[in-house]
């Protein structure tokens, strides 16, 4: 008979083996306890129950609902980072607290849609919930046939383009993205990224914007609000954040 | 002896304990049950087996080939819904169905050729095969050192994201570019919405950055058909899906 199991070679106990069932189970369970998926409430119980990981090891932590895997000598996130806020009535702002400072890229996926009277409305953020004058932006605009560009600098919050607004036609919502690189601070200052955006504006022109921009502080990054230039986003608005360490 | 595991603290039998393998092992075994991988056929299997799951247990799902976990409320992706197809001989279109309706974005990426006679053809998409005139797109395009814009309003029977070179462009050139549908879990009705980036060439370097939208009310999104205006896609063209839930 196998003296141990064929994939991951565990002991198997003998029928030749003293009658002890706890030497006789021991291997075996110890094998079992290293390669199935512990879960535990934060980073330290698990670094506590598995002071020496090894490669390959995985491991699930409530607090921040991610899987993860130790390789290349530490633990490295299985599943990203995520939060979803879907708006169920009109808010200022939408804000995210407590990201993982450690994410490399961080990416927001948003359909957003304005309360004020107007067919589009400039939608902004801020990191940390800064509002020094440390934003800067640079954007393309194609609208119709027309193109613009436009610049932002020290600007007390950054634009990610525009949403639709209440003069809009009834149900349009603009929809984007913002590619965040180095949101876990591999320099110092200049936090920056690139979005590309598209919506609705005057006389019902469509209009895509493509840019870029930066945040003139030191990290830890952790925050992002979202808001409109003025009034609020209404029912229906959805960001998505999704990072990765 | 220890009396538990090191990582999972499931009880293990010790010599003092009443000869009775049953009670012996039931405890470990039930730990073990709890944190490996259980493999189900449909989420309904997985639902009736685990009736009461605990904040980051898993389970693979055969009907969906995915993989979740439960996040203490809901059993989530732990892998994004992934699909993927690679032409090896021309076809008419790449075609996904049965995507699922909840995933909060669905992210779209090719490299394409067209079979046609033509410097460039159109990459064009339908969602859920509807073909009305409700798409509507715009687009900024540099070539060489040219910049333009424009804008395809309520004439559009599918969606534009893009040019891909033609059968006369230069041998083995494909287009590469990604297509974000923002909302496809629909968190409003009205207008979905997506942006696209593509590369390219005309006579020059091309690059095109767009967006677009449906409008019309239509809902419970679950197909992505992307075609070329003319002919097929050539052999080597690909095209994959990718997806998180809410």
């Amino acid at each position: 008979m196998a003296t141990s199991t064929p994939i991951n070679g565990w002991s198997i106990p003998q029928l030749a083996d003293v009658a002890n069932i706890e030497t006789a189970i021991t291997s075996f369970a110890s094998g079992v306890d290293s390669r199935v998926n512990p879960i535990f409430a934060n980073n330290a119980a698990r670094d506590s129950a598995i002071p020496s990981p090894t490669a390959g090891q995985e491991c699930f932590v409530t607090t921040d609902n991610i899987k993860y895997v130790y390789r290349n000598s530490t633990w490295k996130m299985l599943s990203p980072y995520r939060s979803v806020v879907v708006t169920g009535g009109t808010v200022s702002s939408i804000d995210f607290s407590s990201i993982p400072s450690t994410l490399r890229s961080l990416r927001v996926y948003h359909t957003l849609r304005g309360d004020t009277a107007a067919v589009a409305i400039n939608v902004r953020m801020r990191i940390n919930g800064s509002s020094s004058s440390v934003y800067q932006s640079q954007g393309m605009v194609g609208s119709g046939a027309g193109t613009s560009a436009a610049a932002e600098n020290s600007s007390t919050s950054a634009s990610f383009g525009s949403a639709t607004a209440a003069n809009q036609t009834a149900g349009q919502y603009a929809a984007g993205i913002i590619n965040f690189y180095g949101w876990n601070s591999p320099h110092t200052h200049f936090l920056s990224w690139h979005f590309l955006n598209e919506g609705r504006g005057s006389g019902g022109a469509m209009f895509v914007e493509v840019g870029g921009g930066s945040f003139n502080a030191t990290g830890p990054y952790t925050s992002l609000t979202f808001f409109p230039v003025s009034g609020g986003f209404i029912t229906g608005s959805q960001i998505v954040l999704e990072g990765w360490d | 002896m220890a009396t538990t595991t090191d990582i999972n603290n499931w009880p293990l039998p010790t010599r003092s304990d009443a000869s009775n393998m049953e009670t012996a092992m039931t405890g470990f075994a039930n730990g073990v049950d709890a944190r490996a991988n259980p493999i189900f056929a449909t989420t309904a299997a997985r639902n009736a087996a685990i009736p009461s799951p605990t904040p980051g247990q898993e389970a693979f799902v055969t009907a969906d080939n995915s993989k979740y976990y439960y996040n203490g409320s809901a059993w989530k992706l732990l892998t994004p819904y992934r699909r993927e197809s690679t032409a090896s001989g021309s076809v008419a279109n790449f075609d996904f169905q049965n995507i699922p309706t909840g995933l909060t974005s669905l992210r779209i990426n090719w490299t394409l050729r067209g079979t046609t006679a033509v410097l460039n053809v159109q990459n064009r998409f339908k969602i859920n095969n509807v073909a009305d005139t409700s798409y509507d797109g715009i687009y900024a395009q540099t070539e060489s050192t040219g910049i333009f814009s424009n804008e395809l309003l309520g004439e559009e029977s599918s969606g534009f994201i893009g040019h891909s070179p033609g059968s006369t462009a230069v041998a083995n050139l494909f287009s590469a570019g990604y297509l974000e549908v923002i909302a496809w879990n629909q968190p409003h009705i009205f207008y979905t919405s997506w942006i696209w980036h593509t590369q390219g060439k005309n006579t020059s370097e091309m690059f095109q950055s767009g967006g677009g939208r449906y409008a019309n009310s239509f809902g419970g999104w679950n197909r992505v058909t992307l075609f070329p205006d003319t002919g097929s896609w050539a052999t080597g063209s690909m095209v994959s899906i990718e997806g998180w839930d809410v």
